[in-house]
């Protein structure tokens, strides 16, 4: 009965490491994946910028989709869909709820290519010699972006990925030390048992084995757990937000899981190492301090 | 020239100073123990008898003169050697030092593994033989706390027994026993001398010393005497 106990307290203890284990490990997993992905991320929010060039009133249509053609196929284009006059007029009754074509008689609204640039040219150097070369064509009118959304979105992505990065690296200082905390602790509470071990003869080599072997383990249940946990989140994050996640690949989450794995095992047994390396340093009137 | 080391001499010591941290508790320690020799080491609480013994198993630096036991020099020991003196040792505590964690068996087991015991129908046979010199060969499944103080003290005897040492060191090994159970000890530890190895034990019972009569080395006011 109370062998019962003892053991199922000893495993309770390392339930408990596990789970603080795999906590951590799925918030260093979370600033991970933000990492990894805040570049598609931040090319995604880029390449959602509209740009649209206002055709002039005497262009045919052959020429448009000529040009519309030459435009998705240049290095800077990521889209280019043409809005017809009377599609515009279609946006406008429905985006404004009102319908001006009684009252005016005709369609004033002009036709248009709408443009995503690829991330990489979506800033203000970029645009202005894009702007140029579109304009050159002589079948825009109007090239119109709003000016201070592209500099606003480049400066605060600089800016976010900044202070992200400030947060990743205090987070992974206080992850890992309430890691090696939760095991040193572990550790310590068998400190006497490590003792008795020495005075029977072991080298510190026999004693250390089960101990790593332990922290190997615990790092890999803990990183299994923080990979689920992971994979719950992201999978509710898709359903809330798809087109978000929609700039995700399965390369990029296999990578994460593998990093969560090594980082699990190496800060485990790191950690074990140490804590078992201290016990089996200090002098037994030691331990009581 | 240093006094040569009489022959069958296994403890030998030689103007040697045993300290703890700086505090010097014993000084000009001479003292020799013959194999198969029966010891009691007795004196006051805190006169130094567990700072001895600790000084013998390599716990505590000597310091001064020479000391040797089971050809270990003691001044010259290097940390990586201190498990195999160990294992020519067998340490008995007052306070049992079992592993709480483990059966009697896998306690034993755990030595023997650690010891470089590798096949398992030898380790078994090993610890039922010392179980049984010990009077405990129907209790290895049980764990250290569902045995009586007098049993976790005959299952540290029987741990100290398994890599057949040349000497046992007890450090009051009756400390927490009632007297007819520290007599059965005393008698246990008796019998194993009379097999040839030397057994040192560390006392204040006076019971015990009256009734077993032996060789006594007494610690006084920081020095060591035969009593």
């Amino acid at each position: 009965m109370a062998d019962k106990y003892n053991r199922r307290r000893t495993r309770s203890a390392s339930v408990t490491t596990v789970i603080s284990l795999s906590l951590v490990l799925f918030m260093l997993g979370m600033l991970g994946f933000l990492v990894l992905s805040a570049k598609k991320v931040s090319d995604y929010f880029k390449e959602n910028i509209p740009f649209q060039c206002y055709i002039r009133e005497d262009a045919s249509e052959a020429d448009i989709r000529k040009f519309q053609k030459t435009l998705e196929a240049s290095r800077y284009v990521k889209s280019a869909a043409y809005i017809s006059r009377e599609d515009a007029l279609e946006i406008y009754k429905k985006d404004v709820g009102e319908d001006f074509l009684p009252l005016l008689g005709k369609n004033i609204l002009p036709a248009s290519l709408d443009l995503h640039l690829v991330a990489a040219y979506a800033h203000a150097d970029s645009i202005a010699w894009i702007k140029k070369d579109i304009m050159e064509s002589g079948l825009v009118s109007e090239f119109r972006y709003v000016e201070s959304l592209v500099t606003k979105i480049n400066d605060n992505l600089g800016k976010v990925s900044l202070v992200f990065l400030l947060i990743i690296g205090v987070l992974s200082i206080i992850a890992i030390a309430l890691i090696n905390n939760t095991i040193r602790l572990a550790i310590y509470s068998k400190r006497f048992i490590i003792k008795t071990m020495q005075l029977v003869g072991a080298t510190a080599g026999f004693i250390s084995r089960p101990f790593l072997l332990q922290g190997v383990l615990q790092g890999i249940y803990g990183a299994l757990l923080a990979m689920i946990f992971l994979a719950g989140s992201v999978y509710f994050l898709k359903r809330g937000i798809p087109d978000l996640l929609q700039v995700l690949d399965e390369r990029l989450f296999l990578g994460l899981f593998g990093l969560i794995l090594v980082s699990g095992i190496l800060i485990s047994l790191a950690s074990t190492f140490f804590a078992v390396r201290k016990y089996l340093r200090l002098r037994r009137d030691d331990l009581y301090n | 020239m240093d006094d040569p080391k009489p022959a069958g001499t296994i403890i030998s010591l030689k103007d040697v100073e045993v300290f703890q941290d700086s505090n010097l508790i014993l000084s000009q320690v001479n003292l020799n123990i013959d194999k198969g020799e029966f010891v009691f080491l007795v004196g006051k609480t805190g006169s130094g008898k567990s700072s001895l013994l600790r000084t013998l198993y390599a716990d505590v630096s000597p310091t001064g003169g020479s000391a040797e036991i089971c050809g270990y020099n003691l001044m010259k020991l290097k940390k990586r050697q201190i498990p195999f003196l160990r294992r020519k040792l067998g340490i008995v505590f007052q306070d049992f030092q079992l592993l709480p964690d483990r059966s009697v068996n896998d306690n034993l087991n755990f030595v023997l593994k650690a010891t470089g015991w590798k096949k398992k129908d030898q380790i078994r046979t090993r610890v039922n033989y010392v179980l049984e010199k010990v009077g405990l060969d129907t209790k290895g499944f049980k764990m250290p706390h569902e045995l009586s103080g007098g049993e976790q003290q005959r299952v540290s005897i029987a741990r100290a027994l398994l890599n057949d040492p040349e000497v046992i060191l007890a450090d009051e090994p009756t400390g927490n026993l009632d007297p007819e159970t520290s007599e059965g000890i005393i008698n246990l530890l008796l019998e194993i001398s009379k097999t040839g190895r030397s057994v040192v034990i560390a006392t204040h019972d006076s019971n015990i010393l009256s009734k077993f009569p032996a060789r006594r080395i007494k610690c006084e006011m920081g020095k060591v005497i035969e009593s």
